[in-house]
């Protein structure tokens, strides 16, 4: 109960930010400019509005998470409005955790209208949907939660601003891990690459959450996928969670 | 909680770390048995499709002094053998198409591969069977080759010719696919934006590498296959002329010979290829492959049928059957074209299209085929008659002669024996071949008013306007009517433009039949005709029976396609031990003369001996 109030004040705080509504306002505008460029690329125009719209969700719901996701927890040290938070009966475990689901609820309603205008606007174009679309808007919202993890806890740790670039940075890193083990083969049998396999494992590999392409062009996703994608990402996030209430209860606020 | 907090987070934090590493692994486990799902997919349609595992490699890869061994043929026989056994994956219901050209049926994956991709959804699901194989822990081994061969480029089946280890150094040091953080599709779209603003600037040079980064980057991006096929093989290739003869070339990879604007057709031919390897159930690839170039660019009629079956196993559209069934037509399978027009009439009786005029068409094409056969019995039956009645007369004159020259009565009466013998064999044949002949005469009157009743109704269907014409102009010839049939033929091919060169074909035809005088245009056509030919005697020989085609820098037999070769000099060892394994072999070297060289085949290997 108490998490959810926290929860409630978060989501009431994050809904009166600015960066928020110009973030989705240029999100509104990239997906429906997205049909500029399938009007000068012939017959496209369907596939690329799909591939734009399904990025820009991406992108801009993980800028939001970021921006707001930084500053949560600073902003309330800053204002020191933190201290009648944590004066009351409440873990600090639960204040983080109540953070995190404000965000995470409000990038929920971010994410379900900008996939919603998205598909409303591939439907009017004459384009037809699948399962495939949605099923990959879903990844993208269970990748912007784990950004969201990572940034409540740079938040707990650092400035917004330095937390927003390392969140970033891991948004970029997380999307090419592969390289981790795609070595080239005079790496073979070194105890570099034995690092580095374990490493890659260590590290969230956000393309597990990317089957845009496949929504795009319509083929099929193996059979089970969408489901372990979606228990990675729960456990990773669950994972940096822990970190950061680690990280905040030995705060000194 | 309360009392060590910090433990117990630390505890959640090391178990849900272990979770995610572990969950990670089983992730991708499922994305490397989906890469190898799809392979075998591809492999197994490739196996049916062109009776081997495609094993071409890029024109760059092969001309590379030591180019990467392709590992296709290798593991695909691991994985058939592997599901041969493998009671998880049932027996399809065995079709005709199940068997092969020599009537072996296909191996069970091949088998199931159809059966899959036939169903309903074959081309938007994953075949369950199929699948768990592919995703099973038995199939490891075979998993693990692959995941192997695919990181070292030596998978051709998978379209290595356009892959993204293509745009990178051979030793694979970076994978494409990480360097653009997830956003590799939209870099795919604004390079094709690319391409479109090169095609209207006509820089075709910097379209094509574009075209082909493109696909790498999305393989899945069919209709930029499509659309760079287009490109390809008519906007590139509008205001090209014809080469001549003369200045085509050899081209070992397409077994052609080719000039510039037929290269450009084969590199479409190439880029659809491609993108059926790493599409193989996208029915718009083998339909712009067998219509939109092997029909309306290069007239290979078998491999239109060949290509548009295939597109006609995935969900697809209806126009895609209703082209198969012309193209059957032109490819003289009328009873088949048959079948499947009746068959899609059956299916779709409320069509606005004239599909009645169609059947009716090919009703007439079959009793013309019967009229041709009927004139070619009747006409053996009667050079058989012509025959029996010149020995009938030979007897007779013996007989006479007989009498004359005062013969025993013995042997008059043996002669006179003989040619009572001879008359009524004669008499006999010459009623068959009246028969013959007017079974012939009626089968050809029937085809003709098929062919008037057709268009009647449909109001001049201008293939059987042209199939009448040519049906009178052969009456005509038999005649020795030449000039109304030229006549003929000259106001039909102003009537029916896209019969045009084939008519003015037959009227050479006959001109220079009953050796009439030709126009200039005409004597032109045959002069390059000859021209042609004479130059293609020059670039072929014939040695020990084996056929080579001359290259720039020598010759190679007829059937080498660009595989790898064995270099041989004179004073090889190996040439020795080539001489007793194919004794006319010095005939083969003479070929290379000095600086040239000889590219033939001995046994399974290719060999090059440069003269």
């Amino acid at each position: 109960m108490r998490i959810v109030a926290v929860a409630q004040n978060t989501l009431r705080e994050t809904t009166r930010d600015k960066v928020l509504y110009v973030l989705l306002f240029f999100a509104g505008i990239t997906i429906l400019g997205s049909k500029a460029l399938g009007w000068i690329s012939i017959g496209q125009d369907i596939k690329i509005v799909k591939d734009i719209s399904l990025a820009a969700v991406s992108v801009f719901g993980a800028l939001i998470s970021i921006f707001v996701g930084t500053s949560l927890v600073y902003k309330e040290i800053d204002k020191r409005t933190v201290y009648t938070i944590l004066c009351r009966p409440l873990y600090r475990y639960e204040f983080i955790l109540g953070k995190y689901l404000g965000l995470a609820v409000l990038l929920a309603m971010v994410t379900g209208t900008m996939t919603a205008v998205a598909a409303a606007y591939v439907v009017a174009l004459g384009g037809t949907l699948d399962s495939t679309f949605f099923l990959a808007a879903l990844l993208v919202y269970w990748q912007l939660l784990l950004i969201t993890a990572f940034a409540v806890l740079l938040s707990s740790l650092t400035s917004p601003i330095l937390g927003a670039i390392i969140v970033f940075s891991i948004y970029v890193a997380g999307h090419a891990t592969r390289i981790l083990i795609e070595l080239p083969p005079h790496f073979d049998d070194t105890l570099a690459k034995n690092v580095l396999n374990w490493v890659y494992y260590l590290v969230p590999n956000l393309t597990n959450f990317d089957i845009r392409s496949e929504a795009a062009n319509d083929i099929p996703v193996a059979p089970g996928y969408v489901v372990w994608a979606l228990l990675y990402g729960t456990a990773y996030t669950a994972m940096i969670l822990t970190l950061a209430a680690l990280a905040f209860e030995d705060k000194d606020v | 909680m309360k009392k060590y907090p910090n433990l117990l987070l630390g505890i959640l934090f090391a178990a849900t770390l272990a979770l995610a590493a572990l969950q990670g692994r089983r992730v991708d486990h499922l994305r490397d048995s989906e890469r190898f799902y799809r392979w075998i997919v591809a492999a197994a349609g490739q196996f049916r499709l062109f009776g081997e595992v495609a094993t071409d490699t890029s024109p760059a890869e092969a001309d590379l002094e030591q180019p990467k061994e392709m590992k296709d043929e290798a593991l695909f026989a691991d994985v058939v053998q592997a599901i041969e056994s493998d009671v998880g994956v049932p027996e399809p219901p065995s079709t005709k198409d199940d068997f092969d050209k020599d009537n072996k049926p296909y191996a069970k994956l091949v088998r199931v591969v159809r059966a899959a991709g036939e169903a309903g959804d074959g081309s938007r699901v994953f075949d369950a069977a199929l699948w768990k194989y592919a995703s099973a822990p038995k199939a490891a081994p075979q998993r693990r080759e692959f995941l192997t061969y695919l990181r070292n480029g030596q998978l051709a089946s998978l379209g290595t010719q356009f892959g993204a280890s293509d745009l990178y150094s051979s030793e694979g040091s970076i994978n494409l696919s990480n360097l653009f953080f997830g956003f590799r599709k939209m870099a795919a779209n604004l390079l094709w934006l690319q391409v479109e603003k090169y095609w209207h600037q006509g820089m075709l040079y910097k379209m094509v590498p574009i075209m082909k980064t493109t696909v790498a980057l999305d393989p899945n991006f069919v209709d930029a296959y499509l659309i760079g096929a287009w490109h390809l093989a008519y906007n590139a290739t509008a205001h090209m002329p014809n080469t001549p003869e003369p200045l085509k070339q050899w081209y070992p990879r397409y077994h052609e010979r080719l000039g510039d604007k037929e290269l450009l057709y084969y590199e479409a031919i190439d880029f659809l290829k491609d993108g059926i390897y790493k599409n193989p159930r996208n029915y718009k690839l083998y339909f712009d492959l067998g219509y939109g170039i092997y029909e309306l660019k290069l007239k290979d009629h078998p491999n239109v049928v060949k290509y548009l079956s295939e597109a006609i196993r995935y969900r697809h559209e209806n126009y895609v059957r209703r082209m198969l069934y012309h193209c059957l037509e032109h490819n003289k399978r009328y009873e088949d074209a048959l079948a499947g027009w009746e068959k899609y009439y059956a299916e779709n009786p409320g069509t606005n299209l004239n599909i009645p005029g169609f059947i009716a068409e090919l009703h007439g094409f079959i009793k013309e085929r019967e009229a041709d056969q009927a004139e070619a019995q009747a006409q053996t039956a009667e050079n058989a008659a012509r025959e029996a009645r010149q020995k009938s007369n030979d007897a007779l004159t013996a007989l006479g002669s007989a009498r004359q020259a005062a013969a025993t009565p013995e042997e008059i009466q043996a002669l006179e024996s003989a040619s009572s013998e001879a008359e009524a064999r004669a008499g006999e044949v010459e009623q068959a071949a009246t028969s013959a002949r007017e079974s012939a005469d009626r089968l050809f009157e029937e085809a003709r008013k098929s062919y008037q009743e057709i268009i009647e109704i449909s109001g001049g269907d201008q293939a059987c306007t042209v199939q009448l014409l040519k049906m009178n102009v052969r009456k005509l010839v038999e005649e020795g009517r030449f000039w109304e049939a030229i006549m003929y033929l000259q106001h039909g091919r102003w009537q029916n433009l896209t019969y045009f060169d084939e008519l003015s074909d037959l009227i050479i035809e006959i001109k220079l039949k009953a050796n009439l005088a030709l126009t200039l245009s005409e004597r032109q056509a045959v002069l390059r005709r000859e021209e042609a030919a004479q130059f293609l005697a020059s670039v072929e020989k014939t040695v020990t029976g084996l056929k080579f085609m001359k290259l720039d820098g020598g010759w190679c037999q007829e059937e080498y396609g660009d595989e790898r070769t064995r270099s041989i000099s004179a004073e090889s060892e190996l040439l020795a031990q080539l001489r007793q394994q194919i004794p006319d072999l010095t005939e083969i070297l003479a070929l290379a003369e000095p600086g040239k060289f000889v590219v033939f085949q001995a046994g399974d290997t290719w060999y090059k001996y440069q003269g």
